[in-house]
């Protein structure tokens, strides 16, 4: 966030103002879903953790940060199929828990710090 | 698109357009990919013949939308199943129990309606969960706490009417149900009744008395077909002061019948009020000691003479039981010690530990050591998390993890004998149908959520392997059988069996209960479109072809 911000202003945009204002809406609403649906199990590994983050420790190996609010690697796409979808045993979150909106805004606070 | 079974498709379609004019397009979901988020994947049924599947859903906002969908549903016989937060892992998930019937997703009605502070109760809607619940109290600073099962993402009224199970103060949501006091529900033919005291219009206590005048009817709702609970109050507890925990070790094999007795004395007496666990020290399931491990047999009998040994040269106990308190600890420092009086008295050379006590709140580092060896886990304290799934998921030592379970849930008396009788039927069963245990049986004692009896829980795995899902369900269906056979009975059972197990365990004078719910269900849904065949409950129309009990004719 940081980075596109910097990039905007550099370019001197007169719609960077809004623009970045959307976009931390975007990420704001996007961190509060993961905070009431994912963060249970892929948190930082405590001992309460549904244990999501402990699996794909186990299942990378340290080959991919195990905490999913630390990846860069997957895509929007990816990341809505797997929340729809499930996997193991998270089960797929429906549309009146995670609406499609509320799937960009937390897609996009997931891949916020993917490279362009 | 997927049509229900039985409803023509030009019939279907005036009643999606319907549905729509109730709750909005956005709220109708016929899509595969939405319908698809219904489907249930921990079934032992999945991709194979015989899954339960969804054909559409419908998310309502309010009791009058919910009444509006009954009569639509009425008028063109759409088979529809309502869920709470459809979060019944294990148990059938959000599937309906007949395939093809619609959902009737209350998630968004999820508000808070009333909290009593000052008589501890509460009016929640279906979709309320208990993350919620327990952030609404923190939010506002209400002074109150209520007991939470593992999974905190399920719901109050969904984990009440499947008759769910949580962790801590005897009466307090330990077991859901029992704490209910008043429900609305729209009843299958789409009227609206308000039991208990509120049936009075003008009514003051709704919350606060159960049973109203005249018959008391609120257990006809829970694990049946007969309304949509849109409403239900709940009683619950002042905020949790304190949190003590204390070990009572037996020496011998024979003990645990006096280790029981004791403790059903002082619960059932209220001063041990929480949740007791037993265990054994040398058997236990998690003993890690590769001696003692060598000594349980993965099959056959026990080796008593054997195991005794081993304890005496570890200075152990056999058997524990783990009291827990839920009291302002000065209060528990009296009840901990009135329990350690009697139990010295009842059992000659039993000795103690005591392991915890806490007050809350809790410091950051009593936060931080929960659920860690030696500490309770955040469930015994009414504190939510999803904990439970750590251990199902992948983990060092569960590289391959399967996608899901069924529960196996049968009740057992809580008496000694019942439980070593328990523990050899089960080890043989287990053996006979080549179900790797894990670990013996002869260590496990049942969970004790209720009072009078424990539930000797196991799960039964299910993967992406059909052919290995297929022996699951044998499997269940055999144990269901094994158990019935000795008098027990499931507490609850997955959506996709209960026809079979309630076929196998309600035959008392030709299953005359069940003739008993199939006149209830005649009287108040004579469509049958409400949740037909949920714990074994058809509607005429579909017996025969649902047929056990037993294979009717
Ligand atoms: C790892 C793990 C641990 C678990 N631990 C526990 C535990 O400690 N205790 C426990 O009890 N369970 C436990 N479960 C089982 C289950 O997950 C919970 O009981 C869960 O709370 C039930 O889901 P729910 O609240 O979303 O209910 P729902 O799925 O919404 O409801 C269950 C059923 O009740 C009926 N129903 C629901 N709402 C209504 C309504 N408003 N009107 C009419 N009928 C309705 C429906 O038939 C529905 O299928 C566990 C599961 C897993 C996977
Ligand atoms: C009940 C616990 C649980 C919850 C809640 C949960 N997950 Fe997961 N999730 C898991 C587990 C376990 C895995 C790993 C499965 C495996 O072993 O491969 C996983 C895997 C994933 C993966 C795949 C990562 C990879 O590279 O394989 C993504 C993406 C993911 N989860 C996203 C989410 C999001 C987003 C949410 C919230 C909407 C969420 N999860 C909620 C348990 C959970």
């Amino acid at each position: 966030m940081a980075q596109t911000r910097i990039v905007l202003f550099v370019l001197g945009l007169g719609l960077a103002g809004t623009a970045s204002a959307q976009d931390d809406a975007d990420l704001a609403t996007g961190e509060q879903v993961y905070n009431t649906w994912c963060v249970h199990c892929h948190d930082d590994n405590r001992p309460w953790s549904g244990g999501g983050t402990q699996a794909l420790e186990v299942k990378y190996q340290g080959e991919l940060p195990a905490d999913l609010r630390e990846r860069t690697d997957m895509s929007a796409d990816l990341i809505t199929a797997y929340v729809r979808d499930g996997l193991y045993r998270m089960p797929p979150f429906r549309l009146t828990e995670i609406g499609e909106e509320d799937m960009r805004a937390l897609a996009a606070y997931l891949t916020r710090n993917n490279p362009e | 698109m997927a049509i229900p079974p039985g409803v023509s498709e030009s019939d279907f379609n005036q009643a999606l357009q319907e549905f729509e004019n109730i709750v909005g397009s956005e709220w109708v979901f016929t899509s595969p990919e939405a319908v698809a988020l219904y489907r249930d994947t921990y079934s032992p049924f999945y991709d194979d013949e015989g899954e339960r599947l969804t054909s559409a859903a419908i998310a309502p906002d309010s009791s009058e939308q919910v009444q509006a969908i009954m009569r639509v549903c009425n008028r063109y016989r759409i088979p529809i199943y309502p869920i709470s937060t459809g979060k019944n892992l294990g148990y059938g998930s959000a599937a309906p129990a007949y395939s093809g019937s619609m959902v009737l997703d209350l998630k968004r009605m999820d508000r808070i309606l009333e909290v009593d502070t000052r008589n501890h109760t509460v009016l929640v809607e279906p979709g309320v969960t208990f993350f919620q619940i327990y952030q609404h109290f923190r939010d506002n600073n209400l002074e109150l706490d209520l007991d939470i099962p593992d999974p905190a993402w399920g719901s109050l009224i969904g984990h009440a009417l499947d008759r769910g199970v949580a962790h801590t103060y005897t009466d307090f949501g330990r077991d859901r149900f029992s704490t209910g006091c008043g429900m609305e529900v729209v009843l299958a033919n789409g009227d609206l009744v308000r039991t208990g005291t509120g049936a009075l219009e003008t009514s003051t206590m709704w919350q606060h008395y159960r049973y109203g005048v005249g018959p008391y009817v609120d257990g006809i709702f829970s694990q049946s077909n007969f309304g949509v609970v849109t409403k239900m109050g709940f009683w619950i507890r002042p905020r949790h002061r304190g949190f003590r925990t204390g070990y009572v070790h037996v020496p011998n094999y024979e003990d645990l019948e006096a280790l029981i007795d004791v403790e059903c004395e002082l619960s059932n007496s209220g001063i041990n009020n929480g949740m007791t666990f037993f265990g054994s020290d040398v058997m236990s399931p998690f003993a890690q000691d590769p001696e003692i491990r060598a000594q349980l047999p993965s099959s056959g009998p026990l080796d008593l003479a054997a195991i005794d040994r081993l304890r005496q040269e570890r200075n152990t106990g056999f058997w524990w039981a783990k009291l827990d308190f839920n009291a302002p600890l000065k209060v528990s420092a009296a009840q901990w010690e009135h329990c350690q009086d009697v139990y010295s008295a009842a059992i000659p050379g039993c000795w103690f530990e005591e392991e915890i006590a806490l007050e809350f709140p809790l410091s950051e580092e009593e936060k931080a050591r929960l659920n860690t060896p030696g500490n309770p886990e955040m469930v015994h304290l009414g504190m939510p998390s999803l904990a439970r799934f750590r251990g199902g998921n992948r983990s060092p030592r569960n590289p391959d993890p399967d996608w899901g379970h069924l529960w196996f849930a049968p009740l057992i008396p809580k008496r000694a004998e019942d439980i070593f009788r328990a523990q050899r039927v089960f080890d043989q069963a287990y053996r006979e149908r080549g179900i790797d245990a894990g670990v013996t049986y002869f260590a496990r004692i049942p969970m004790f959520w209720h009072a009078r009896v424990g539930v000797f829980l196991a799960s039964l795995s299910v993967g992406r392997d059909i052919e290995a899902n297929r022996k699951s369900r044998e499997d269940f269906l055999y144990l269901v059988q094994v158990a019935a056979d000795n008098g027990w009975q499931e507490y609850r059972t997955p959506s996709f069996f209960q026809t079979e197990v309630m076929d196998m365990t309600c035959g008392f004078n030709d299953h005359a209960l069940m003739r008993f719910y199939e006149t209830l269900k005649d009287a108040v849904d004579p469509n049958g479109i409400l949740s037909a065949g949920r714990y074994g409950i058809w509607p005429e129309h579909l017996r025969e072809e649902k047929a056990p009990w037993h294979k009717r004719g």
